[in-house]
């Protein structure tokens, strides 16, 4: 058994979690996707179909090089158009428009996938497209690869779903508890790791019990583990959930790999999985249709590249004008201010919201400490906001600017309603600006 | 469609500067309750006065440096209350008003404002006047219904020998400021804060402590020494300000210890009668120092790039 560890600071923000009852259900097709083909983080994908093609429900669409993971279509139909878009993130990608045909076809060349050896294995995980679901979307299969001289020997799955609202990962194990665990068992076997443990915040006791009465049928016990962690934002945090689970820190600057850990969300485990059985790639996901605004909240499967407004009207619609639509929870995700941008595969979550979407304004740092107390990697997030507002570069260095997570702990619990997280985002741009400005030289010469 | 675009995190909790500083107020009103009683009317009249002139000074240096107005955050007010505190209830009107003004517009906005002072207001304040016009606080009153010959009396620190038993000293039934003799009333506003979260112990506790301790090894009467004078009012308030005090535990509890030491000694060897106000002030000044070495280790360490 492992010992649990007592983390860091930490908040405890409302959890409106009140979709996590609702089944996760098919919504109607669209009559049109807009897929965008840099989805995860690294080199967008090149377009592999022209205007005019047509295309089935899992055709590739568009690969790359280097970091990478192919994109898929995700409905069947015909290529209306691929041309270079701005994107609502600000980055400017090529963006394949597929038109129905309303029969939803799988592609016929889809084949239920086979290897033997890691390589192997991890060439798979590339053909299902499948990223980091839980809003990471680094491409898997480059995170499964141990760089020369270190070794896994921890799978950790990332099931804390810490952030408010959101339970697309909670239904994935209610649903697919036995998915989940075979997924873990074949991503640890394939590579070779010895030993997974299961993270699950201590609010969701109906998961751990699927999950271990899934791991108990299949007598995988002395694989794979759950472990049960104090609710508390950010448990699902990597580096936080790395200490929680295993007790190992990850050292600045460095990768999970470097606490010996490979870190995958559940959904994600859940969806490789699903590519070994099926052999159909990543073009659907679950997502969390939530907040005061919408008519129909729940859990829906919706396929990639889809309208947010299709998916709205095809909820049921919104109850009353949004005056914040968030991709994501209220802790970590991001805004957009078009109602017409498409679901990426990172995307776990659409919040709508009224009540609660004007902040208020901010006033002078107290020097209360409350920041100091929650932030999880022990940084001095006040100290923080303070240099990047005067862009102390030297400061910010001194304090470790890069540690940070940007997971919110701070600027949720500051009185003074400082912009914590966003001036430390900025502060971290403005760093690496100079710290690039002053190793060019370096190398030039 | 309108849509607000923002960085995350898009929750807020519900805490706020005004929520906090009101529940210090509250915490405070106890002790004035106790003061009025012991004192009479004298003391809450000079309280509000400290208040209206705390507020007007606050809003006016506002309005002169063109920024919103602060004053209705309610930190002016807890200065207020605090200074008030640290007076005779016998003090003149003016004193109290030049006090405040002294706290607000020279310690805390001249250095920017709220959050921004390098001393504790109000802690400043009581020096200046103490040092400034010493003849203004020579004498403070006894409790009312005391003989009239004994209506103004030397504090029990600045006696010879100790007059009280622990129950005067308690209650606050003995000549003194009119917020520092009521140790009972300031115990339950600081418990209450505790109960809250909005202070902790971490800086109170080695204050008190190592008062104690280097009283006890010099041989004075420890449960005296810790019962009177400004050490509750000072440990309890005034250390745990959250601007002047530092951001960290350990750095916290280095505050403490210093603030004691300072107290003990000034209280063994120095003319004065007290020393917790000039112990504060003295420790608001390693408040950067201390900060600056008690910094938290991150998780996982630093890995610098510049420095």
């Amino acid at each position: 058994m492992f010992s649990l560890h007592k983390t860091l600071g930490g908040v405890h923000p409302p959890q409106c979690k009140d979709t996590r009852d609702c089944p996760c259900t098919w919504i109607e097709p669209p009559k049109q996707v807009r897929i965008p083909l840099n989805m995860h983080i690294g080199a967008p994908c090149t377009p592999c179909v022209e205007e005019g093609a047509h295309v089935y429900v899992g055709t590739k669409i568009g690969d790359g090089e280097g970091l990478c993971a192919p994109i898929h279509a995700s409905i069947s139909g015909t290529v209306t158009s691929v041309a270079t878009e701005k994107l609502p993130t600000g980055a400017t990608a090529p963006v394949v428009t597929i038109a129905s045909d309303g029969k939803m076809e799988n592609d016929p060349a889809l084949t239920v996938p086979t290897y033997s050896g890691k390589d192997e294995f991890i060439a798979c995980v590339r053909d299902s497209g499948v990223v980091g679901l839980g809003g990471a979307s680094f491409p898997t299969w480059f995170k499964m690869r141990a760089p020369e001289g270190k070794k896994f020997d921890f799978v950790v799955i990332n099931a804390m779903e810490c952030e408010p609202y959101i339970t697309s990962d909670y239904r994935q194990m209610i649903e697919h508890a036995e998915r989940v665990i075979d997924g873990v068992v074949r991503v640890a076997r394939a590579l070779e790791i010895p030993a997974a443990v299961i993270g699950v915040e201590d609010n969701k006791p109906e998961a751990v019990d699927a999950l271990n009465r899934a791991i108990a049928d299949k007598g995988v016990g002395d694989i794979v583990e759950v472990l049960m962690v104090p609710t508390k934002y950010p448990a699902g945090g990597e580096k936080v959930l790395i200490e929680a689970t295993t007790g190992r820190a990850v050292p600045a600057g460095g990768l999970p790999i470097d606490a010996g850990c490979l870190v995958l969300n559940v959904t994600t485990v859940s969806r490789v999985e699903e590519y070994f059985r099926y052999g159909v790639p990543l073009v659907r996901r679950t997502i969390t249709l939530a907040g005061d605004c919408v008519k129909n909240p729940g859990n829906y499967r919706v396929p990639l590249g889809m309208i947010v407004r299709d998916v709205i009207e095809a909820t049921g619609g919104l109850e009353k004008q949004p005056k914040k639509i968030i991709m994501g929870g209220p802790m970590m995700g991001r805004t957009v201010t078009d109602i017409d941008c498409p679901i990426l595969k990172a995307n776990n979550a659409i919040l709508c919201l009224d009540k609660d979407a004007v902040l208020p304004e901010e006033s002078p740092c107290i020097r209360c400490g409350r920041c100091v107390r929650v932030c999880p990697l022990g940084l001095m997030p006040y100290a923080l906001d303070a240099a990047s507002r005067r862009h102390d570069a030297v400061e910010l260095d001194e304090l470790a600017v890069m540690n940070c997570m940007e997971c919110g702990s701070c600027a949720f619990t500051c009185p003074a309603h400082r912009r914590i997280t966003a001036s430390i985002r900025e502060g971290k741009a403005a760093y690496r600006g100079e710290v690039a400005r002053l190793t060019q030289p370096a190398k030039e010469a | 469609m309108n849509l607000i675009f923002e960085d995350s995190p898009h929750f807020h909790g519900s805490a706020s500067t005004f929520k906090i500083m009101g529940a210090v107020c509250l915490a405070l009103v106890p002790t004035l309750l106790a003061a009025t009683w012991l004192y009479g009317l004298a003391a809450p009249l000079l309280v509000l006065v400290c208040i209206a002139t705390a507020l007007v000074c606050e809003h006016l240096c506002c309005a002169i440096m063109h920024r919103e107005s602060t004053a209705g955050d309610m930190s002016c007010v807890v200065t207020a209350m605090l200074f008030a505190f640290t007076l005779p209830a016998t003090a003149p009107v003016w004193v109290a008003v030049l006090g405040t003004a002294f706290a607000i517009v020279i310690v805390k906005m001249m250095f920017g404002g709220i959050g921004n002072n390098f001393a504790n207001p109000a802690v400043a304040a009581r020096i200046f006047v103490m040092v400034a016009l010493p003849s203004a606080l020579s004498s403070y009153p006894d409790v009312v219904g005391k003989p009239l010959d004994a209506i103004t009396g030397a504090t029990p620190l600045a006696l010879e020998a100790n007059p009280y038993s622990i129950m005067d000293l308690l209650l606050g039934n003995h000549a003194g400021a009119l917020g520092e003799t009521c140790v009972i009333t300031l115990l339950i506003g600081y418990l209450f804060l505790l109960a809250i979260k909005v202070v902790d112990a971490w800086a109170t506790v080695p204050f008190i402590g190592t008062v104690a301790l280097i009283m006890g090894f010099a041989g004075e009467d420890v449960v005296f020494q810790l019962l009177s004078g400004g050490l509750a009012l000072g440990a309890f308030f005034m250390a745990t300000d959250y601007t002047t005090t530092p951001m960290t535990p350990k750095g916290k509890i280095v505050f403490g210890i210093g603030c004691g030491v300072i107290t003990s000694l000034v209280r063994l060897f120095a003319a004065a009668p007290e020393g917790v106000a000039f112990s504060i002030l003295f420790m608001n000044m390693f408040v950067p120092l201390i900060d600056r070495y008690t910094r938290p280790r991150p998780v996982g360490g630093v890995k610098n790039a510049l420095v």
